[in-house]
């Protein structure tokens, strides 16, 4: 790494340093004037010298000699090599560590890149739209970009790494169009710490499966842990590299909001996956559309029509990946044509029409059908040996 | 002159005998307790020293030893003090030893000379091996549950001295403190509304012994259920309700009347309890813990998962034997403890883990929460069940619920039919037994089967649901196999342990 990428990570590793402290020490001076000034107390935007003797040639030998250890690069605004779609954010951050296959990083410009950003506290419908989501788009050769936070994050990269057991190099297939070998979609993680650092705890594997395969990217050095008002800048990140979010599954409270804002205001389209009405989890969504701020996604045909209808996407790009076909394989119930093997027909009958997608506890069932809990215990049991209910959890779905 | 008064000292829920020897002898003039006496007991000669004197009587002269004989025991409480005074009576030649041939003491010594309450009257009065037993007045009505002993209350040491030379009475049983009344008047199922689920687990459990974990949210009616089991439960037996009398008397709980309860207990300790009070233990004296003081009856943990990790395992061979066996440096003691055990827990820290999508907790926090109901604990819930808030309908029907009366009958018929097969109830009956005693249908079976061959169900789980279906099969009072219908909801009635365990049913 040279020195000047060295000198610029060496600024954005300040003890309490901020984006926009960084962008303001960065102006007007080569990272190597600005870092060389700052540790001398000559700067102009530290009048205080808060940072005299932080930024000399000692520390920014212990942060190159770190990036090198763990891999990583620094990226620097202005400079070759640092994202250009992220570089149209009036917003972008001065200074990116990359790690993972940091070569993909240029491919970034011309892969369709979607965000799905999700509540960490998801139902198991929002996990289940968010693999599915996730699988879809890699089969499609299309990006994702997310955060590798619990619940909605983990479970679209999950879904997205499914269909390439065969590490490292996931998304490299044959295009069913073209017959050529694409390796354009990869997966993308922006998190809040440094891009080494796995996050939450216990996400490990899926850490290394997207490190193995795609990008991570942080405004945070390799070895610091996440503080929390990063997330909120990391949202912001996301956004920038995308193309167009997806919200899956939002509290009205939700950070992913915040994605999907940043997204509204640098005029890319935002979809959203609706839910049960009476579901907390998707309220955020639901309002979403409601006001007219998120398209309607439900599933990736829709995803991909959201994709053609951004205006900003050049025409410059492989549209061939994007008109891919996508064969949504819809769930559905032959319900009430399998046979029954005894137990109460008009019970199963009932009980098969209050089965939906929303789960519903055995009390529900038994109080929706007014029977006694043995006979409704019996016939939920024939039905999941015909493959027409499922439990879960002790509640029950239709399959 | 020498003499020898039978008493005893309390073990965990026992008694165990103690003679108490005096001996007086011309030298210096001096007391000594010897024989591992604790602070309480060595505290006697300064009582009884004040309690003669105060009583009339003289303070000998002479030295005097007190031995408390098997001397190798600790023994602890103020129950002595009575059998010492008695004995210096006898050793200074105040009372004619054949007055109180035959006889045993009990009772702690005021400094006027009366008598007060001890703890665990009832396994004292029962170990000794004379037939006549002094006791306080105020112990009177409790030792007079001991079978087989001729008991008589005195309110002073005067009174026992006087009543011992047959120039005074004693005090009559029944007539120094109200008689022992049952209050406890558990509430009814009828003020349960809907819960069809709930209601019949708590009726299963009752009728077949089986451990019950209740799982919902805050307000979902998880205490509402379980204060009512113990009512759902047949009465006592005789045999039993002496059993509950003696750990009640052990640790002082009879005072307040009822001391031949007829109803099972319900114990529902505060999530904060610490193991020993839990289990039962103490240095010197072995206190009977709340495992034991639900013995016959209902042991109910709301909020399990607040409870100490530590607690929470002591409890799996208690629930395995029946018994719990404490053992400290000096003592040791084998404490009955067979209680239904009634757990309550919110799915999640938030408690609404129920309702998919209204829940705001991570993964993370669930597993934490979840983490600290060790699996071992929760294998021994044959019965585990989620409850939801009550439908808003059926909180302002008003039309009550199936009544405690109907539903306990229905339980005391499928207990009678498992006495019948020779087990106390379907939840003990051995698994080599089942074949025999838990026949299935065909039907039955094959719906096993396909569970057990999809891995949905395992060899253990097997077992348990089977006698869950017997227990069903007997309220249904149906024929002698267990049909497809009582498997079902034995499956369903144990479906909900998968929100407190993924890795098998």
């Amino acid at each position: 790494m040279d020195e000047t990428r060295v000198a610029a990570g060496a600024l954005a590793s300040l003890p309490g340093i901020t984006p926009a402290r960084l962008k303001m020490l960065m102006g007007g001076f080569d990272p190597e004037e600005a870092a060389e000034r700052v540790n001398g107390g000559r700067h102009p935007a530290d009048p205080q010298g808060r940072w005299i003797g932080l930024c000399g040639r000692d520390r920014m030998a212990v942060l190159g000699e770190r990036c090198l250890e763990s891999a990583v690069d620094v990226q620097v605004l202005g400079m070759d090599g640092y994202p250009p779609s992220l570089s149209n954010d009036p917003m972008a951050p001065a200074v990116i560590f990359v790690g993972g296959r940091k070569e993909r990083l240029g491919d970034l410009a011309n892969a369709s890149m979607v965000c799905t950003v999700g509540t960490r506290a998801a139902s198991p419908y929002g996990m289940k739209v968010a693999y599915e989501l996730g699988k879809e788009l890699a089969t499609a050769g299309i990006s994702v970009v997310s955060g590798l936070a619990d619940g909605i994050d983990s479970a679209a990269h999950r879904g997205f790494l499914a269909p390439f057991p065969d590490m490292p190099s996931p998304a490299t297939g044959i295009s069913a169009h073209t017959g050529h070998i694409f390796h354009t979609a990869f997966p993308v993680a922006v998190v809040a710490g440094g891009p080494d650092v796995a996050y939450p705890r216990g996400s490990g594997d899926l850490f290394d499966a997207v490190w193995d395969a795609g990008v991570i990217i942080s405004e945070v050095p390799p070895g610091v842990k996440a503080q929390r008002w990063r997330f909120v800048a990391r949202n912001r990140i996301m956004a920038a590299l995308s193309d167009i979010v997806i919200v899956v599954e939002s509290h009205t409270s939700g950070g992913s909001l915040h994605t999907a804002g940043y997204a509204l205001r640098q005029g890319k389209p935002v979809g959203a996956v609706p839910g049960p009405i009476n579901s907390s989890a998707s309220s955020g969504c639901n309002e979403l559309i409601q006001s007219g701020k998120a398209r309607l996604v439900r599933g990736t045909a829709d995803v991909v029509s959201l994709l053609e209808a951004d205006p900003s996407v050049s025409g410059s790009r492989d549209k061939s990946k994007k008109k891919k076909k996508i064969v949504v394989v819809q769930s559905g119930g032959a319900a009430g044509e399998a046979s029954c093997h005894g137990g109460d027909q008009d019970l199963r009958f009932i009980v098969l029409g209050q089965l939906g997608f929303q789960p519903l506890t055995l009390e529900e069932v038994v109080v929706l059908s007014g029977r006694p809990v043995g006979k409704v215990s019996l016939c939920l049991e024939l039905l999941a040996d015909e493959g027409l209910a499922r439990e879960q959890a002790g509640s029950w779905t239709r399959c | 002159m020498i003499a020898n008064v039978p008493s005893a000292i309390l073990l965990g829920v026992d008694g165990s005998p103690v003679s108490v020897e005096v001996h007086a002898s011309n030298g210096v003039p001096g007391f000594s307790i010897v024989g591992l006496p604790d602070a309480a007991v060595r505290e006697s000669r300064d009582r009884v020293r004040a309690a003669l004197l105060t009583s009339g009587f003289k303070w000998s002269s002479k030295r005097v030893t007190v031995n408390l004989a098997p001397s190798a025991v600790r023994k602890a409480g103020a129950a002595l003090d009575l059998p010492i005074a008695m004995g210096m009576l006898i050793a200074s030649e105040q009372i004619d030893p054949e007055a109180v041939t035959g006889c045993a003491f009990f009772g702690e010594l005021g400094l006027d000379g009366s008598l007060r309450y001890f703890p665990g009257v009832i396994p004292l009065v029962d170990v000794v091996g004379t037939p006549k037993v002094v006791v306080p007045a105020v112990c009177l009505d409790e030792a007079s549950v001991v079978p087989a002993k001729e008991v008589y209350g005195a309110t002073s040491l005067r009174q026992v001295v006087d009543a011992l030379n047959g120039g005074g009475g004693w005090v009559l049983p029944g007539s120094s403190s109200t008689p022992g009344q049952e209050h406890e008047d558990f509430p009814d199922l009828a003020d349960v509304r809907g819960q069809p689920v709930g209601r019949r687990a708590v009726e299963v459990a009752a009728a077949g012994g089986h451990h019950l974990l209740l799982i919902g949210p805050p307000g979902s009616g998880k205490t509402m259920l379980a204060t009512r089991l113990p009512g759902l439960l047949p009465p006592l037996t005789f045999d039993e309700s002496l059993s509950v009398a003696r750990i009640r008397s052990a640790s002082a709980l009879s005072q307040d009347g009822a001391y031949l309860p007829s109803r099972p207990p319900f114990r529902a300790p505060h999530h904060s309890a610490t193991a020993v009070s839990i289990v039962g233990g103490g240095s010197t004296w072995l206190r009977p813990g709340e495992i034991s003081l639900a013995h016959r009856g209902v042991l109910f943990m709301d909020e399990l998962g607040e409870f100490d990790r530590a607690v929470l395992d002591s409890l799996r061979e208690p629930l395995e034997e029946g018994v719990v066996r404490i053992s400290r440096v000096r003592v040791s003691a084998v404490l009955p403890a067979r209680f239904l055990l009634v757990a309550a827990t919110n799915p999640c820290p938030c408690g609404e883990g129920m309702t998919p999508g209204s829940c705001r907790c991570t993964p993370r926090m669930r597993e934490r929460y979840l983490a600290r109901l060790s699996g071992p604990l929760l294998d021994r819930f044959d019965l585990s069940v989620s409850l939801a808030k009550p439908q808003v309908d059926d909180l302002l029907c008003m039309v009550p619920g199936e009544s405690t009366e109907r539903v306990a009958s229905r339980v005391a018929a499928a207990r009678d039919r498992a006495h019948e097969r020779g087990v106390s109830c379907n939840a003990v009956i051995p698994s080599w037994a089942l074949d025999q005693l838990a026949p299935m249908s065909p039907d039955a079976l094959s719906l096993i089967e396909r569970r057990l061959r999809s891995g949905v169900l395992s060899a253990r789980g097997m077992d348990r649901i089977r006698r869950v279906a017997l227990t069903i099969a007997d309220l249904a009072q149906d024929g002698a196999l267990i049909g497809a219908e009582h498997v079902a909801e034995a499956l369903q009635l144990r479906a909900a342990r998968s929100i407190v365990r993924t890795d098998e049913r």
